[in-house]
C-alpha cells in the first residue's frame, strides 16, 4: 500500500521583482518627462446649454483678482495686445475663461477692451454642470 | 507566486492617473456684451427692456424690485405678448460671473431672442 501523499506538482515560481522595477522606472520617467495640462488657478463658471469647445483659439483665463493668464503666464495689457496681434494671423478667435466668483464688471471690461482691439468674436469658456 | 507587488504597482499607477487627469468638460458660450453690439442692438427696431442686476436674486425691472422668478415670469409674459425681443442686463459691481451667467441662461429660456450686457452705475 502506498501511504505517501501524492506529490504536488512543483509550484511555478516567477520572480516579479525585475518586472516591477522596470514598471517603476517607466512610471517615474513619465511622471518627470510628461507634462500634464496646466491646471488653471480658477474655479470655472458653469452654464447649461453650452456647446463644444474649439481648440484653435487664444484663451485668456481671468483669475479672481482680475489677473489675465494666457498659457499659464500672467500678462498685462501690452503683452495681451502683442498676443492678439500675433493671434490675428492665426484663427483670430479669442475665448475668455473667467473665475465664477470674479466681478462680472471686470469680465465686461475685458470684453470691451477686446472689442476696441478689433476682436469681434469672443466666446466664454464654462464648464457644463 | 505572490501577486502583492503587482497589485501595489497597479494601485500606484491608478492613483497617479486619478490625480493627474481632469474630467471636467469645458464648453463655450458666445459672448457679445460690448458697447458696440449694444448700440447695434438698440439701433434695431426691437422692443427692449433694461434689467438692473444688483446682486444675486435682486433685480430691478422698470424701477420695480423683483425676485428672479417674478422677473422671469414677467419677461416670458412680455415676450409672449410680442412686446419684448431684446433684454439689456445692466450689471452692478457686486455681481459675480456665475450669478450673471445663471440669469442669462434663464432669460434665454423665456424665449427672449437677444440679451446684451452692460456695466451699470447706479440705476
Amino acid at each position: 500500500m502506498n501511504l505517501r501523499a501524492p506529490s504536488k506538482p512543483a509550484a511555478i515560481d516567477i520572480d516579479l521583482t525585475p518586472l516591477i522595477n522596470i514598471v517603476f522606472l517607466m512610471l517615474i520617467f513619465f511622471m518627470l518627462a510628461g507634462t500634464l495640462k496646466p491646471r488653471d488657478v480658477i474655479q470655472a463658471a458653469e452654464m447649461e446649454d453650452a456647446s463644444m469647445i474649439e481648440d484653435d483659439r487664444l484663451v485668456i483665463v481671468m483669475t479672481l483678482d482680475g489677473e489675465w493668464v494666457v498659457q499659464g503666464q500672467s500678462i498685462d495689457r501690452q503683452a495681451l495686445n502683442a498676443l492678439l496681434e500675433l493671434n490675428k494671423s492665426k484663427s483670430g478667435k479669442v475665448a475668455i475663461k473667467p473665475d465664477s466668483r470674479l466681478a462680472a464688471e471686470q469680465l465686461l471690461s475685458l470684453t470691451e477692451q477686446l472689442r476696441e482691439s478689433g476682436i469681434l468674436e469672443v466666446t466664454l469658456i464654462v464648464e457644463s454642470p | 507566486m505572490s501577486l502583492t507587488p503587482l497589485i501595489d504597482v497597479v494601485f500606484i499607477l491608478l492613483l497617479f492617473f486619478m490625480l493627474a487627469s481632469n474630467f471636467s468638460q469645458e464648453r463655450t458660450v458666445s459672448w457679445n456684451s460690448s458697447a458696440e453690439s449694444r448700440k447695434q442692438a438698440e439701433g434695431l427696431p426691437l422692443e427692449s427692456t433694461r434689467i438692473y442686476l444688483q446682486a444675486a436674486g435682486q433685480h430691478l425691472l422698470d424701477g420695480k424690485a423683483m425676485a428672479q422668478s417674478e422677473l422671469l415670469a414677467e419677461l416670458a409674459a412680455r415676450h409672449a405678448a410680442n412686446s419684448l425681443h431684446l433684454a439689456i442686463v445692466s450689471v452692478s459691481e457686486e455681481v459675480d460671473v456665475q450669478t450673471l451667467l445663471d440669469l442669462l441662461a434663464r432669460i434665454k429660456r423665456t424665449g427672449v431672442e437677444k440679451v446684451v450686457m452692460e456695466a451699470s452705475g447706479n440705476p
